[in-house]
This record gives C-alpha cells, sequence and structure tokens, in this order.
C-alpha cells in the first residue's frame, strides 16, 4: 500500500563538500518537506531549484533572537548571485541548527512555487520563519543546497528529502 | 475480515466538498485506504472560478491529530484575504479567532484577533499580487478527537510577491470538547481561485 509521507533521500555532509544535490526527484508526490538539522555554516543556507540560477528567486522572513524580533525581504534585482537562489533558513559555524523547508506543490506546472521554512537555532536568531517565491512554473526535479559564503555544512549533518501524497 | 477490511469499515464516507456560489458539488470519496502513522484523509482543489468554501465531512476519529496543508489566493481586488474555519457547523460565538506573529518583509507585529465566531487564518494573497503567486501553509489541530479538551490550532504561514507578502505564525482554538467531524474553510471577501489546493491528513499518536 502506498505511504503518505516518506524518505525519498537522505544525505550525510562529510565536512567537505560545497554542495548537496537531490536530484530525479519524481513528480508522484504532491508536497516535499527537507529537514535539515546539523551546522551548516555561518551566513546560512540556500536553495538552487533545477540548476536555475536565474533572478527568480525572493523571500519575506521574521525572526526573534530572544531579545527583539524583526522582519525582512530580498527582491529580485539585488544581483547575484544573492537573487539566483533562494537564501533563506537559519546558519551558525558552531551551533547546531534545524531548518524545515516545505515546498507545496512542487511538481504542479501552473503556479509558481512558494517555499515555507521554519528555522530553530539555540543562539542568534533562534526563532525563524520565511516564505521564498522561486518564480517560475516549472515542477521541481532538482534542488541544490549549499551556503551562501560557500562553506561546507559540518561533517555528520543530516539532510532529508520527503515527499508526501495527498489523497 | 482483514485489517484493511476492517479499517475500510470504520471509514467508509470520508468526504470533500466544495461550495461555489451556492452550489455544492459532487463530493469526491476518497480512495485507497493507506496504513501509516500519517495518512491522508482527502483532499481538493479549487477548479475554474474558484471556490468560496471547502468543506471536509465524516472526518473519523481513528486519528489523534489532523493537519490541513494548503495553497490559497483569493480573487479580492487588493490587500490580501484571510481564511476562516468552522467546526462541526458551529456558527456561534464559540471560536478564539487567533492570536498572531506576523512579518510583512519590514516590521514584526504581535496582535490577538478577539472571541468571535470562527478561527481566522491570515493572510493570503489577493489579485493585486503577482500572477501565480499562492500562500502556502500547515495547520494542525492537535488532539481533534478528544471530548475532554477543548481544540487549539496552530498554524504557519506565508508568501512572498517580490516586493510584498507576510509570514505568519498563529494559534486559534474551538471551545468545544466535541470531537471534530466537519471543518468548513471559507475566504472571508473573496474566493478561494483556480489551483488553490486544501489537503487533510490524520497522524496517529
Amino acid at each position: 500500500m502506498a505511504t503518505t509521507y516518506e524518505p525519498i533521500a537522505t544525505q550525510t555532509a562529510n565536512g567537505s563538500s560545497s554542495f548537496h544535490d537531490f536530484s530525479s526527484i519524481p513528480a508522484t508526490y504532491t508536497d516535499l518537506v527537507i529537514i535539515i538539522g546539523g551546522s551548516v555554516g555561518d551566513s546560512g543556507p540556500f536553495l538552487r531549484f533545477n540548476s536555475d540560477s536565474s533572478a527568480l528567486y525572493s523571500h519575506t522572513r521574521l525572526f526573534g533572537n530572544g531579545t527583539s524580533a524583526g522582519s525582512g525581504r530580498f527582491l529580485r534585482g539585488a544581483g547575484a548571485p544573492n537573487d539566483t537562489r533562494m537564501e533563506i533558513g537559519l546558519g551558525s559555524l558552531s551551533e547546531i541548527v534545524t531548518n524545515i523547508y516545505h515546498i507545496m506543490n512542487y511538481a504542479d506546472t501552473t503556479t509558481h512555487k512558494t517555499i515555507l521554512c521554519r528555522g530553530s537555532q539555540a543562539g542568534v536568531n533562534g526563532a525563524y520563519l520565511a516564505a521564498g517565491l522561486y518564480g517560475s512554473t516549472n515542477a521541481i526535479s532538482a534542488i541544490r543546497l549549499g551556503n551562501t559564503n560557500s562553506n561546507p555544512y559540518s561533517s555528520g549533518t543530516v539532510m532529508t528529502l520527503y515527499g508526501i501524497k495527498a489523497a | 475480515m482483514s485489517l484493511p477490511s476492517r479499517l475500510l469499515g470504520a471509514n467508509p464516507s470520508i468526504q470533500v466538498s466544495t461550495l461555489l456560489s451556492g452550489t455544492l458539488t459532487t463530493p469526491s470519496a476518497r480512495g485507497t485506504f493507506e496504513l501509516g502513522s500519517f495518512e491522508s484523509i482527502a483532499s481538493t482543489t479549487a477548479g475554474s472560478g474558484g471556490v468560496s468554501s471547502v468543506t471536509f465531512s465524516s472526518i473519523p476519529a481513528t486519528y489523534t491529530h489532523l493537519q490541513i496543508r494548503f495553497l490559497s489566493r483569493s480573487d479580492r481586488a487588493s490587500g490580501g484575504d484571510y481564511f476562516s474555519m468552522r467546526f462541526n457547523a458551529d456558527a456561534g460565538a464559540n471560536y478564539y479567532l487567533g492570536h498572531q506573529l506576523q512579518g510583512n518583509g519590514a516590521t514584526p507585529t504581535s496582535y490577538a484577533n478577539g472571541s468571535g465566531t470562527s478561527i481566522l487564518v491570515e493572510r493570503v494573497p489577493s489579485a493585486d499580487s503577482p500572477a501565480s503567486c499562492f500562500a502556502v501553509g500547515v495547520l494542525d489541530i492537535l488532539d481533534y478527537a478528544n471530548t475532554n479538551k477543548y481544540k487549539t490550532t496552530r498554524s504557519v504561514l506565508g508568501f512572498d510577491g517580490n516586493g510584498s507578502g507576510v509570514v505568519n505564525f498563529a494559534s486559534g482554538a474551538w471551545f468545544s470538547n466535541t470531537a471534530i467531524s466537519n471543518i468548513v474553510i471559507t475566504m472571508v471577501t473573496g474566493l478561494h481561485v483556480q489551483y488553490s489546493r486544501f489537503a487533510l491528513y490524520g497522524i496517529k499518536g
């Protein structure tokens, strides 16, 4: 019998790779979920879809650091490489963070893709929520994970891609 | 009788219906029963012309929690929109509309919507947002079938319009000990436009 929420692939960082790719993602699910647990380097992680480095990425974010809350936005046109990838999620060189990305309707070819990210970290910017827009109607079949300063994820950082099927 | 057959017998008529301008469309019955801790119950996608309401009915009490995963956009002209959520057709003042923590890309805000006749979920893009831009969200209803507790909802929602958009943490409440068997989700001002989608999942604990 079909499983509703199932792991598609898992990667564990070796501490030296600059990128981690999920490729050949089947279009048979409704939503994708990526969970990253570990140290993803300072300045934060990014996602790039289908090797698309066009200026199609933007986001809105909300965060709290235990002292104050803030909200920000990133627009297309801000310049490469920032708007050529989705720079959402929490990052730290020394602390463990958890970033959970929900990619709804990833295989739909009529809508742009909205990605919801929840980040959790014990230190700075400990609570985080962001919505990113990938302005393409292409189905997502590949996802690259990296760090915005090209730092490798720390050894042992686990990245798991899940698929969820709706009825 | 095999386990799947017994379980199918316990869940014979989970239905999803959409309401379009007062006309109730044909409910779609759930398909193959799926075993596991996280199970798909029903889903619906708005067709051409959009829908004002989405209904999940005959929800079995066999799960511990429910989760709704959704995409939503309104045809309201501007200003964004909200959708309301009611349980078991209760239209009385038995809800807490919600507490919100929201970011609009510049300023974080926190506010309470107060008591009311539904739970409000906000905010989804309106017609003035970039084309094909939808809000997405995950809404959890914990212990939905527990008859000893009021029902609490929690949600995360957001959209980005490349210069517009909001992200939102929210909670709501239904002050009833009755198990939830019916959920109606209604866009407050406009319609859920074509391609808006709501999917209901059950989580066993």
